[in-house]
């Protein structure tokens, strides 16, 4: 597979965002998870941009030698004022790890927003798949070092309403989401990132700490273990078994 | 035109072992193999993969030749050939017991033997399904093994005197000969996609019922709307068993499936096959 066999979606009502996904004919699997990694890279990343650059890197070689690899769709997307999508929903044989480019922390946090797109992204695929009788599940990731301060056209509600629309539609088979706050050293940004967690109806929040190396090798590991288990569960009818960090 | 080709295969609830087989390819010219093993003879999940193997020998061969594949021709050398195969694993000749379906393209026909009992599925451009049903009164197929095993072509007569072979198609219902093989062709323009099944297909029975699902019910289920491409049979097998169970339809038997798409018009181009099947 290679970029020709990538096609652009725009979600339903969206004028503002496109993705981009390998199209169904080409896929060989009958079930897929799709992975979805949305990253900050506002400005407050920089101190560790090229650790948590390295950390995402991980997640996808670590994917590479999971027995679900080939069911397994992964997209990565950055934001910080705007949305960008460094790569989408694609097979791990047509990721190249090493040519994500260096993050370059910028700009502010508009968080509820790429939560939104990252969900509505996989929402529009997995009926796309559903429509070509794939099963499929998703798990979506979103790691931040700040709340909210920039969205433009969701909020923690609106997410909440698609996070809802997405656990009852039998497009997927099930839905993870897991909102991982990195460096929150003020208590204030770990409360707000919770009641986002809570408010957008997000399955679990969870504080990796220090942007440490071994604390980015360790949410590194917690991810690509989390989108195995939740491959794993394709199938069985629910969602993997929540991993502790 | 863009073709492509899958199949499946998925054990039935009261079987042990899976004795259908089906595989397919779209080069050198589409083909589609389906075989069922004879489910009260010792090994026959064996000689049904080594009767639908020694006819993708043949197929690849004979469509890669300007000759087009013959009924008779192919049913003596797909069994020599497996026979052949048998004899070499220690297999008693009694394990190739198993129906075999075929279809392939030449000359811009599609064209199906039916060396056996089965159903074919014939979806025309405008979405209408044409199925064809193939059984016997005394549900003894007459297996193409037996074009190369005099014996027991002569046993197999003696057993199915005053017995039918019979063809259901469009509505009617017609008998032929049981050792006569089934033929039939559909032109290539005039079809969306053309699928070939085991007769496990009309064991869908709900569980507190024994009467099977008409078939018709089966294959609409099957065959009707957006199939897409690549693994399409096995997603929509898959698909159409979740909904049934859910739906409390049960398949006694093992369900063996093979199916070719066409798309658009002009030049053929080959679209990959689906990946193989699973037991």
């Amino acid at each position: 597979m290679n970029e020709r066999n990538m096609q652009w979606l725009t979600p339903p009502g969206a004028s503002s965002f496109r993705f981009s996904a390998v199209r169904p004919d080409t896929l060989g699997a009958t079930e897929y998870t799709l992975a979805t990694i949305v990253v900050d890279t506002t400005a407050s990343v920089s101190p560790f941009a090229a650790e948590l650059k390295a950390a995402v890197v991980a997640v996808v070689e670590s994917l590479r030698q999971s027995p679900r690899a080939e069911h397994l769709l992964v997209r990565l997307v950055t934001f910080n004022t705007t949305l960008r999508e460094v790569f989408g929903f694609k097979a791990l044989a047509d990721i190249d790890p090493q040519a994500i480019a260096p993050f370059q922390p910028d700009g502010m946090t508009a968080l509820f927003d790429a939560s939104y797109e990252a969900l509505a992204a996989t929402e529009q695929y997995a009926r796309l798949l559903y429509n070509q009788d794939f099963d499929t599940n998703a798990s979506v990731y979103l790691i931040t070092d700040g709340g909210d301060n920039h969205s433009q056209v969701a909020t923690a509600a609106k997410v909440a309403e698609l996070v809802g629309r997405l656990r009852q539609q039998e497009i997927l088979e099930s839905l993870t989401t897991t909102l991982i706050g990195i460096n929150t050293t003020e208590r204030e940004v770990q409360r707000a990132l919770e009641q986002f967690a809570r408010e957008g109806g997000l399955d679990q929040y969870i504080d990796v700490g220090a942007a440490t190396p071994q604390h980015l090798a360790r949410l590194a590991g917690y991810i690509s273990r989390s989108i195995s288990l939740q491959s794993q569960a394709l199938g069985s009818g629910g969602a993997s078994q929540t991993l502790t960090f | 035109m863009e073709i492509s080709v899958d199949s499946h295969y998925v054990i039935g609830h009261r079987h042990l072992v899976n004795q259908d087989y089906a595989l397919g390819e779209c080069a050198p010219l589409p083909w589609l193999v389906v075989a069922d093993g004879c489910s009260s003879v010792a090994d026959s999940d064996v000689g049904a993969r080594l009767l639908a193997l020694a006819a993708r020998h043949y197929l690849r061969l004979a469509l890669a030749s300007a000759t087009p594949p013959a009924v008779a021709a192919l049913a003596r050398q797909v069994s020599r050939q497996a026979r052949r195969s048998a004899q070499a694993l220690g297999l008693a000749p009694s394990a190739l017991q198993a129906t075999l379906l075929v279809a392939f393209v030449h000359a811009e026909q599609v064209t199906v033997f039916l060396l056996g009992d089965g159903a074919v599925m014939a979806v025309s451009g405008d979405g209408s399904l044409e199925l064809v049903e193939v059984g016997y009164s005394h549900n003894a197929p007459y297996y193409p093994v037996y074009y190369t095993d005099p014996a027991g072509a002569r046993r197999y007569r003696r057993c199915s005197q005053g017995a039918e072979k019979w063809l259901r198609q469009g509505g009617r219902t017609t008998t032929e000969a049981v050792i006569a093989p089934t033929v039939l062709h559909w032109p290539v323009a005039q079809l969306r996609a053309l699928w070939l099944a085991s007769d496990g297909l009309s064991s869908l029975h709900h569980a507190t019922d024994p009467q099977p699902l008409a078939l018709a019910e089966v294959a609409t289920t099957l065959t009707s709307g957006l199939v897409g491409e690549g693994a399409f049979v096995k997603r929509r097998l898959r698909r159409a068993l979740k909904h049934w169970e859910r739906a409390g339809v049960v398949h006694d038997d093992d369900i063996g499936i093979a199916a070719m798409q066409f798309r658009g018009g002009g030049v053929w181009r080959s679209l990959t096959n689906g990946v193989s099947g699973s037991s």
